[in-house]
């Protein structure tokens, strides 16, 4: 099970929390995301995608 | 709605300007403003320690300020229909797809300037440069600069933290929209839109091949 912290937070001497922005792991989800998006772009380019004049 | 066509030129050479100079020097102004604030933001972060904050705050205001002269020209002298989303285009999209799905014989009707998924892509984009800027700008505040002395109590610890947060998921967001815009940007058969951002023009030939005439119409008489 993969656990992600979401946001990056400070404790004063009083420990009360302060937010303080997001977790810098969710940078990885992100890029991940831009190539997941890229693989499957190029997957559906090479093999489903119309070749021009196909159809006509 | 798309309802207005385009006015463009086209030169004795047959080549139709796509970007005309201002655009292109603020399309690659923003380009390099945003590479410099997305490596000062993460490299940093990444391990590489160097002071990152003046470099960032100052490519931030001139990508703030390069966005506010962009949003003038694009109101006050540009053709907005160009970006406008409207039936059309989703007329466009439904024939793309029953295409790729096969249960259509010839290819989608041909768009005026700018496709559906580019216009998508600069609104989404727009807007999240947006939110970058305006957070931005309020973090401003927090640091020294020659102009003012930093005031971080200006705002709550919680209410800076909201903006921290909207900062990040924005700069995330910027840095995923990125890498898929430079990989449509260097695939074959977009490199000649891309070359259009380097040197403004497109062939006649790309020109009827890419576009519906009607919708983006090209006066050859300038």
């Amino acid at each position: 099970m993969i656990e992600v912290e979401l946001f990056r937070v400070s404790k004063n001497a009083w420990g009360q929390e302060t937010l303080l922005g997001v977790s810098w792991d969710l940078t990885w989800w992100f890029i991940g995301a831009a190539v997941l998006f890229i693989l499957v772009h190029i997957i559906y380019k090479w093999l489903f995608a119309p070749k021009a004049g196909e159809h006509q | 709605m798309n309802s207005q066509p385009i006015q463009n030129s086209e030169d004795n050479a047959g080549k139709v300007v796509r970007h005309k100079l201002p655009d292109r020097i603020y399309h690659w102004t923003m380009a390099v403003t945003v590479i410099v604030l997305l490596a000062t933001a993460f490299l940093p972060i990444a391990g590489l320690k160097f002071p990152w904050v003046t470099i960032h705050w100052i490519a931030g205001v001139i990508l703030g300020l390069i966005v506010i002269i962009h949003i003038v020209r694009a109101l006050i002298w540009q053709e907005r229909a160009a970006m406008n989303i409207g039936l059309k285009d989703i007329r466009h999209s439904l024939q793309a797809i029953k295409w790729v799905l096969r249960s259509r014989n010839e290819p989608p009707e041909r768009p005026g300037k700018y496709p559906l998924l580019q216009k998508l892509y600069h609104h989404v984009i727009a807007a999240i440069v947006l939110i970058l800027i305006g957070t931005g700008g309020l973090m401003l505040v927090k640091i020294d600069t020659p102009f003012w002395q930093r005031n971080p109590y200006m705002l709550s610890g919680e209410t800076w933290g909201y903006i921290y947060v909207l900062h990040d998921l924005a700069s995330m967001a910027v840095l995923a929209l990125l890498i898929v815009h430079i990989y449509f940007a260097i695939r074959p058969e977009k490199l000649w839109i891309t070359r259009s951002m380097i040197l403004g023009w497109i062939t006649r030939q790309e020109y009827q091949d890419n576009h519906d005439p009607e919708a983006w119409v090209i006066d050859a008489d300038k």
